[in-house]
């Protein structure tokens, strides 16, 4: 028997008014995403895997439908509680890693420690990505692989339950977008957050325990994968 | 220190300069809101202690004579509380080192020191001595210019007799706070004196033995409508006397300085600051704006981390806030300072015992609570929208600004005339319509303070011209302390020098009109007078041969108009009625003369061409010049001789050159708004042009090609915003003129071309300076950087 999912999303649509017309974008969205689990959405630019991400992530509400998280539908839930739904439980990793470009790594990861109770302290959690040696680094003096994971400190310090990932390796190179998701894949064994990635590279689905394939806003293929890869093995 | 503290104090370094020039702004408009009020509180403490201290009298009457017994009636009518009785009498004194006699006021004090109305505060010396009766205490700043050492000797012509005094001390009284020779509006401190002398000694000097000519008095506290009847009672009551005038303390011309300047500093006080508050709100609303757009995917990022809105709001509102505290903080120190020096300024125009620059917690307070009002208000406007976008939608960059044509692409020919630069600037200014609203809303207000500037300049010296080249056209005025017989000008006519004079003949009255009445001075002049030329707007004014011609405002005040008839009564003779018709009605500048032909004006009281006064022209050598006043100095008779020059000058030095002071700070306040506004624009459109000044780059365009664009860009915005700030400017000089009038005189201020064009003048030189600024930033602008940045 299949574990209680950590998000269960239910006929989800979500469409957005650009001037007078309607653009539907998620055409009624069923799926669950499991504890512990890498589960990696891929699809094509335009398919509506980031909105489906901000939408689990409470940053975004759905048109219709239901998005379960324990026993709260995230639909229901007024602006202040879900900021506070994801203040508690979500950690996000962005394409383009929005650091704030005028605080150094460590204090770009405080800017998550503030607000949690218990988080990681920011030093443990740059230590835990390989940049103890650049705490007062500034984003410039940074390369883009180094800024993405203080962006993934920033993330996990907060110790969320689930860590949800846009194109963390789009604007990396291969080399340094494999250190990255070494990264990702370590700490979910080691801290077993639930890591939900977004890619449209395809390779990079083999890291994940599940493959969710979308195509013009509907889930085409939700598989489980028998066969996970290493990082080293895979190639884009 | 948390980190989102640390983020804004770093994002704050950044933006320094945009942050300085808005900064700039509150600093001088809560530096005028300090500096002004704080000078107000301080003039009005200076002179409510004063008044306290000398204890300044309600009301003063003037009379021709009137036996001291007279005195228990007249404290007999309800309102009245106190009465105190003087002898003030017009002096000439005799200074050697003067070449021209100086004119003077002598006034009795009490032999004995007491606690009399309208005491003195003695600066140098002692009180009357039991000793000797020919002692005099002289006003503090005439024994100044004249270096006169107390124990010298005064010459003073008294009731037409010389004497000899020996000056004991010097003093200040709050009575004469602003000193001027009467009929003059200023004066330098050596042209018109004070002098004490005892009043029995007065009272045997001027035949005036048990007798006084001059009351002064309070009223009983409380009851202010009672105040009017009272003088009007003692009017009725002293008729007989002669009584040529009842003063209540309002239109004491003394006060009536100060409380003009205290009222009008009050005005500024509110005017200026919402002037330049406004703009820094508006500027700051613009940059706050572009901020929170700028940092879009930060806000996105912390609301996507869990931030509340209000967590994020208030982080930005920082912003507001630090720029209000750190401009009321700068701008209470420069209200400190500016309020020091408007108190030494004032300082040389009315004389206190002492005029403190005292600061003032309460308008600190205050300047504090206004600032940070308008900085909060610019910046809450500015970010509020983007922190209420969702958090996904405030993470994605903000659509590009519609490209769609502006409206003067319509005209396809004359776009395409335009050089591409041009079409940017234009699109540019379309396409933002609120940045460029706000840069015209800003240049508006910051020329209409330049031209009010001007304007007050110019009205300064038109006033002088007017009354100098146009109306009083005489060399010299000589003013005779009683009506003289007309052989007293071909007396005069043969001093040093003197080729031309004129008879005037005043005569000072009550009008009455229904139950209206004002104590009014006609002034008769000849029909074909060449010294005296009154005028109605731009016209010489004909005198008819009778009647009197009066100006449009008593005209209005008492509801008369050509052809009616008002009935006068002359302060001195058998107190008979006269019924005299209302000749014309004439534009009176300022002032309110009544004039009437000199010939008819002695018909009418029966007199054989009677002189009050005798204006010449003279054409002197320096010799020539020393032995009129030579000869001048041995009338007796003589009240004032005055040299229209000197007034000229005089009136020169103490408004207009005094003004220059302030027309440069204007000017320079002025600037700053320009410069904040030109400044926080043009920084704001670097940063969102580093794309198109890298491409421009990478073609080969010079910097200052590119700086080109930038430099149009602001001309257009501030010559508009010039143009319409001109009538701006104009309504603010109306409403200063109506606010500077009163019932006696109206302060005609206007503008000329020069004003007009001037404004736009310092308007354009403000572009250009701003610009260097603007330019520097291009300059050194990182294009390579620039090139690499993501869309």
């Amino acid at each position: 028997m299949n574990p209680t999912p950590e998000i269960k999303l239910q006929s989800v649509k979500k469409s957005y008014q650009m001037g007078e017309i309607t653009v539907p974008v998620l055409k009624g969205i069923d799926l669950e995403i499991y504890p512990g689990e890498i589960t990696v959405i891929c699809g094509a630019s335009g398919s509506g895997k980031s909105t489906l991400l901000n939408i689990v992530g409470g940053v975004d509400r759905p048109s219709a439908g239901e998005v379960w998280f324990e026993k709260t539908d995230l639909a229901q839930l007024k602006d202040q509680q879900l900021t506070e739904y994801r203040r508690s439980h979500v950690g996000f990793v962005f394409q383009f890693y929005n650091l704030i470009s005028t605080l150094t790594a460590r204090e770009n990861v405080q800017v998550s420690t503030e607000i949690v109770s218990d988080p990681i302290p920011a030093e443990e959690a740059l230590a835990l990505v390989g940049l103890e040696d650049q705490l007062d680094y500034f984003p410039s003096q940074m390369s883009g692989g180094q800024q993405q994971r203080v962006a993934i400190a920033r993330a996990l310090a907060k110790r969320p339950r689930l860590m949800l990932c846009d194109e963390p390796t789009g604007a990396l190179d291969a080399q340094t977008g494999k250190i990255v998701l070494s990264l990702l894949i370590r700490l979910n064994q080691e801290l077993g957050n639930t890591i939900v990635i977004i890619t449209h590279a395809t390779p990079i689905a083999q890291l994940a325990h599940r493959i969710v394939s979308i195509s013009s806003g509907r889930i085409a293929k939700v598989e489980v994968n028998q066969k996970r890869l290493s990082v080293e093995e895979i190639s884009w | 220190m948390r980190v989102l503290p640390r983020k804004l104090l770093r994002d704050l370094w950044l933006s320094r300069e945009i942050l300085m020039a808005i900064i700039a702004v509150i600093v001088v408009g809560t530096g005028c809101f300090v500096g002004m009020l704080s000078t107000y509180n301080n003039l009005e403490r200076a002179r409510s202690n004063y008044y306290s201290l000398c204890r300044m009298a309600d009301f003063w009457v003037n009379v021709k004579k009137i036996p001291l017994t007279e005195l228990d009636r007249v404290l007999k009518i309800p309102g009245i509380s106190e009465l105190q009785a003087r002898i003030v009498f017009p002096t000439i004194v005799n200074i050697p080192q003067s070449t021209s006699p100086i004119s003077g006021q002598v006034i009795s004090l009490p032999s004995k020191q007491s606690s009399i109305l309208n005491n003195i505060v003695l600066q140098r010396g002692s009180y009357f001595s039991q000793v000797k009766r020919e002692e005099v205490i002289i006003s503090e700043r005439f024994a100044q210019a004249w270096k006169i050492a107390l124990g010298s000797s005064l010459e003073l012509i008294v009731n037409g007799q010389r004497k000899k005094f020996l000056v004991i001390a010097t003093a200040i009284s709050s009575e004469y706070m602003y000193l001027t020779p009467p009929g003059k509006i200023a004066s330098l401190p050596g042209e018109y004196g004070l002098f004490y002398i005892k009043h029995d000694y007065a009272e045997e000097i001027f035949d005036f033995s048990g007798a006084c000519n001059n009351l002064i008095g309070l009223f009983s506290r409380g009851n202010k409508e009672a105040k009017g009847a009272a003088l009007q009672k003692i009017d009725q009551l002293l008729h007989s006397y002669g009584v040529f005038d009842t003063i209540d303390r309002e239109r004491q011309f003394s006060h009536l300085a100060i409380t003009s300047e205290i009222r009008g500093l009050k005005t500024s006080a509110i005017f200026l600051p919402i002037i330049f508050l406004g703009v820094a709100a508006l500027i700051l609303n613009v940059l706050m704006t572009r901020m929170a757009e700028q940092q879009r995917t930060i806000i996105g990022t912390l609301k996507a981390l869990g931030y509340f809105d209000r967590e994020i709001i208030r982080h930005f509102i920082q912003y507001g806030l630090i720029i209000g505290v750190l401009g009321a903080l700068f701008g209470s120190l420069l209200g400190y300072i500016i309020s020091g020096l408007m108190c030494q300024l004032y300082d040389t125009l009315f004389e206190f015992p002492r005029l403190d620059n005292l600061i003032y917690p309460q308008i600190i307070t205050l300047a504090f609570v206004i600032s940070i009002f308008f900085s909060l208000m610019g910046t809450l406007r500015g970010v509020r929208k983007v922190v209420l976008l969702s958090p996904s939608e405030a993470m994605r960059q903000a659509s590009p600004t519609t490209s769609k044509e502006v409206f003067l692409e319509k005209w396809k020919t004359i776009w395409q005339g335009f050089d591409f630069r041009l079409q940017m600037v234009l699109r540019g200014l379309f396409r933002h319509k609120t940045r460029t609203i706000v840069g015209i809303i800003a240049a508006a207000l910051g020329a209409s303070i330049v031209l009010v500037g001007l304007g007050l300049n110019h009205s300064f010296q038109n006033i002088i011209d007017f009354q100098f080249k146009r109306v009083t056209l005489s060399d010299y005025n000589i003013t005779l302390k009683d009506r003289a017989s007309r052989s007293v000008l071909d007396e005069v006519s043969t001093l040093a020098g003197v080729t031309k004079v004129e008879p005037v003949l005043y005569i000072s009255g009550t009008f009455h009109w229904g139950h209206k009445q004002k104590k009014i001075s006609i002034t008769g002049i000849l029909p074909q007078a060449t010294m005296t030329v009154p005028q109605n707007g731009d016209r010489r004014v004909i005198i008819p041969n009778s009647g009197i011609t009066i100006p449009s405002r008593l005209a209005d005040s008492f509801g008369i108009q050509a052809g009616d008839q008002v009935i006068f009564i002359p302060v001195e003779g058998h107190k008979k009625s006269y019924r005299l018709s209302i000749a014309q009605v004439t534009q009176s500048m300022f002032g309110l003369n009544v004039y009437a032909n000199y010939y008819y004006l002695n018909q009418l009281l029966k007199e054989e061409h009677s002189v009050s006064k005798i204006q010449l022209k003279a054409q002197q050598t320096p010799l020539q010049r020393r032995n009129f006043y030579r000869q001048i100095k041995k009338y007796a008779q003589i009240q004032s001789v005055s040299e229209i020059a000197q007034d000229k000058k005089n009136l020169r030095e103490q408004f207009v050159a005094k003004f220059d002071g302030v027309l440069f700070v204007m000017i320079l306040f002025a600037g700053v708004i320009f410069f904040g506004s030109i400044l926080n624009a043009s920084l704001i459109l670097i940063l969102e042009r580093q794309r198109e000044i890298a491409t421009l780059r990478v073609l080969g365009y010079h910097p200052q090609e590119i700086g080109a664009i930038f430099l149009w860009e602001n001309l257009i915005i501030n010559i508009s915003g010039a143009i319409l700030g001109l009538p701006l400017g104009y309504l603010l000089l109306q409403g200063m003129a109506i606010d500077l009038q009163n019932d006696s005189f109206s302060i005609p201020l206007s503008t000329n071309l020069f004003s007009w064009i001037g404004t736009i003048f310092f308007a354009i030189i403000f572009v250009f300076l701003a610009h260097v600024f603007v330019q520097r930033n291009i300059n050194r602008l990182p294009w390579g950087d620039a090139l690499k940045m993501k869309e």
